[in-house]
């Protein structure tokens, strides 16, 4: 009886053994090998603006002046070497979180900005760009490809493995598995060049086509912008503690206004009562088709029009 | 519980050693252990579909101590046909009421009757058609005096519900799977390190193979009108290595995990794409289905004894009993004539079991002739499974007659290089393990300590960087 329990207990343990120390082994190699495909990317020296990777260049203890943070309207602002250019006419340091390529909506954003405090690092002003569809997209918020331009870092995993989100898992596992794939290790520095491409007149049917890509189909879906706009609060909220001002900017259009543009505004408002903040709705500030490559994009020229004109007196 | 959810990560380590530290003393309680732990684990997607597993277990318990006591002929058969009854009666009622309602509308519209009946509004309790049949076959074997009935109630409920292999099989016979429940368990080393292997290769097959495939399966199925010849071959062809994958995945973890108990479950499928012609592909498809019907329908009808005609007949009735087992549409129905069509030929040239043995064995390449044989095989069974996966008679013809166009001989518009060479790794390490129970099982023969734990940490590894982690269900729990 006792030998058979010795018996037991010793093949027991020696395939549980096994069996951690093959787990622990896949587990090991995996992570080196995602941290030197993370070193090898990040030693081409990406930036702010060559790249649509917030973790490549963040750094620690950094202090900025300007914050821009939304989806690709917010982006914008620095790439084509926008960013440059803004930080000239601003005459600020500024850094720029926001995600486009409909990777990330309002809980991401809010997710990279508490990290970028996490990281110790400050900022003066956060210009947080509320293009309307980013509230109501059902899409964004379950983007498994948000992460996908992002190097393996232990730190920032495990403070998303806390975080709570929909679609995380696959968000996660995208994330890593990115990072054996060949694109991830022959990812270059984006384009300097700018952008000048520009439009000659409104193309409705474009419009239609590009809103409908953007709220995926006809509908506005309330429930959705509930949740989004609850998100944007807490955002609000983590700005305000870490003393940092935050302006909620609607940006321009060459449409004008967006599908749920007065939701949006009405949101904002409340927000402005509530918490003291600088509101500002530009939708319809920029109507020039010259100066946009796309119907809701603004162009290079576009970009300095717009800085020159609307943030800088803001911003000042 | 799906076995590659994280829920089942967590439950089976979890069931795993209170199995082992707690309940080995006693084998009722691993016993009951085994019960409680299925019905969690069924229980995990509807809680109220267990009343049926539990109905069904009562059912047939009771039925076979009665069938042991009764010598009467005619309650012995009415006995047998009240389990049969109940047991079919809830197939029927949950996956076929809906499909024979329909047709008899149409067949009485087709003749000008408008006739008002109601369909059901029920879902498809997960794993109804296994484990029916796995009841089934207790009573069956009961009645015909192959098999003593059991007096322990909680070693049949265990039979009944036994987690591995509850919702999608192996389709266990009582008379082998049964007494393994009358017997403690002993926790055996290299029978745990092999499940352990199967294991891994299972998650190979259904996370990596079949999801991968799964995706552009889905994609071309579901848009075909718009693709070309080429590019609906590919959509076949991945389809094919898709419900491989999926099953026998499903299948190799199974039995895996079954091992990890100390239980052995049938070998559910043996390199069926390496088949040489579709009767030797039928000796190694879901074996388990197979010879359930070969055992307790084909046979009793006659089998392939017996006049010709009556040959053609128990072929396509067993065909199309298999076809109509997996799920209550025509695409099914005439998925499993066609393999009948295919199967005909070989039979009554009485050339069914000519291919006995896995094809080339002892060594590395197939002669010419075989390889031919082989790939005709896999071209007609790839062909049918257009069938399997169409959403209905007329998609399957439309997607066919695509194939069969001029548009074959343009360039694929969806070409899935990463798949492709995924595909090719995996039928590679199937061939090499063609001889085995599952493809990577001779590793354990191999000393060299670091070619073993290489592989294993290899498939590991790609599961992880290519597999598909978004928890997609396994076909098989459809049916």
């Amino acid at each position: 009886m006792k030998l058979n329990l010795f018996i037991l207990h010793f093949n027991m343990k020696k395939f549980l053994l096994k069996t951690v120390v093959i787990s622990f082994v896949i587990l090991v190699l995996t992570t080196l090998v995602l941290l030197a495909s993370s070193f090898f990317v990040k030693s081409k020296e990406f930036n702010n603006y060559t790249s649509e990777s917030n973790l490549l260049f963040l750094q620690e203890n950094y202090s900025y002046d300007v914050l821009f943070m939304g989806i690709s309207h917010a982006r914008n602002f620095s790439r084509h070497r926008n960013h440059l250019r803004v930080e000239k006419i601003l005459d600020k340091r500024i850094i720029n979180i926001g995600q486009g390529g409909g990777a990330c909506g309002v809980n991401e954003q809010f997710f990279y900005l508490d990290y970028f405090l996490y990281k110790k690092n400050c900022v003066e002003k956060i210009i947080y760009v509320l293009s309307p569809p980013m509230l109501f997209s059902q899409t964004l918020p379950i983007a498994s490809n948000t992460f996908d331009n992002e190097i393996f870092e232990l730190s920032f995993l495990w403070r998303y493995l806390k975080f709570e989100s929909e679609n995380k898992k696959a968000r996660i596992m995208s994330y890593l598995q990115t990072k054996f794939h060949h694109t991830w290790l022959l990812k270059k520095p984006g384009t300097l060049e700018s952008k000048d491409n520009f439009l000659s007149s409104l193309d409705r049917k474009a419009v239609k086509k590009g809103q409908n890509l953007a709220y995926a189909g006809d509908d506005l879906y309330l429930n959705q912008f509930k949740k989004s706009t609850k998100i944007v609060e807490q955002t609000i909220k983590l700005a305000i503690n870490a003393n940092i001002e935050i302006i909620l900017l609607i940006p321009p259009a060459l449409f004008g206004k967006w599908r749920g543009h007065q939701e949006t505004l009405n949101f904002m408002e409340s927000m402005e009562q509530k918490y003291n903040l600088k509101i500002i709705d530009c939708s319809e500030s920029v109507l020039d088709p010259i100066l946009y490559y796309d119907s809701h994009h603004l162009n290079t020229k576009g970009v300095v029009y717009f800085t020159n004109k609307y943030l800088k007196p803001i911003i000042k | 519980m799906l076995f590659n959810s994280l829920d089942f990560a967590v439950f089976i380590p979890v069931v795993f050693l209170l199995y082992w530290f707690v309940a080995n003393k006693n084998l009722k309680f691993q016993n009951f252990l085994i019960v409680i732990s299925s019905y969690i684990f069924y229980g995990w997607w509807d809680w109220c579909f267990l009343s049926l597993i539990v109905f069904s277990t009562l059912i047939d318990y009771y039925i076979g101590l009665f069938l042991s006591k009764e010598e009467n002929k005619f309650k012995r058969k009415l006995f047998l046909w009240t389990s049969i009854g109940v047991n079919l009666g809830f197939l029927g009622i949950f996956k076929y009421y809906n499909f024979f309602i329909d047709n008899f509308i149409s067949a009485f519209l087709f003749f000008g009757m408008k006739i008002n009946a109601n369909t059901l509004n029920v879902i498809l309790p997960v794993g109804i058609s296994f484990y029916t049949f796995q009841t089934l076959s207790y009573t069956i074997d009961v009645y015909k005096r192959k098999l003593e009935p059991t007096k322990d109630i909680i070693a049949f409920s265990a039979f009944v519900c036994f987690f591995p292999q509850l919702v999608a099989g192996p389709i266990e016979r009582a008379t082998d799977f049964l007494p393994q429940f009358y017997k403690k368990r002993k926790f055996n080393y290299s029978k745990s390190v092999d499940g352990m292997r199967q294991i891994l290769w299972g998650l190979f097959k259904k996370i990596v193979i079949a999801d991968n495939c799964a995706q552009y399966v889905d994609e071309i199925f579901n848009n075909s009108a718009e693709y070309n010849g080429s590019t609906l071959v590919i959509g076949a062809l991945f389809f094919t290595f898709q419900i491989y994958g999926d099953f026998s995945g499903y299948s190799d973890i199974a039995i895996g995990t079954s091992k990890l108990f100390g239980f052995n479950l049938k070998q559910n499928f043996n390199s069926p794409y390496f088949s040489r012609d579709i009767a030797e592909f039928w000796r190694r498809w879901h074996i388990s289905l197979s010879t359930w019907f070969r055992d307790y329908l084909y046979i009793p009808l006659g089998g392939s004894r017996g006049r010709t005609w009556e040959k053609v007949r128990n072929t396509f009735i067993i065909f199309i009993v298999s076809g109509f087992w997996h799920g209550a549409n025509w695409t099914f129905i005439i998925w499993g004539a066609l393999n009948a069509v295919y199967f005909l030929p070989i039979l009554l040239t009485n050339n069914n079991r000519r291919n006995l043995e896995i094809v080339a064995r002892g060594k590395f390449l197939p002669s010419i002739k075989e390889l031919s044989l082989m790939v005709l095989t896999f071209g007609l069974t790839t062909f049918a499974w257009i069938f399997f996966r169409a959403e209905n008679i007329g998609h399957a013809t439309s997607y066919i007659s695509e194939i069969f166009s001029g548009s074959l001989f343009t360039l694929p518009k969806i070409i899935p290089k990463m798949t492709i060479i995924l595909l090719i790794f995996f039928v590679f390490i199937e061939w090499l393990g063609r001889e085995g129970k599952y493809a990577i099982e001779s590793i354990k023969y191999s000393k060299n300590i670091l070619i073993r734990f290489g592989l294993y940490i290899l498939i590991g590894f790609l599961i992880f960087i290519f597999g598909n982690f978004d928890e997609t269900e396994f076909i098989y729990f459809a049916f």
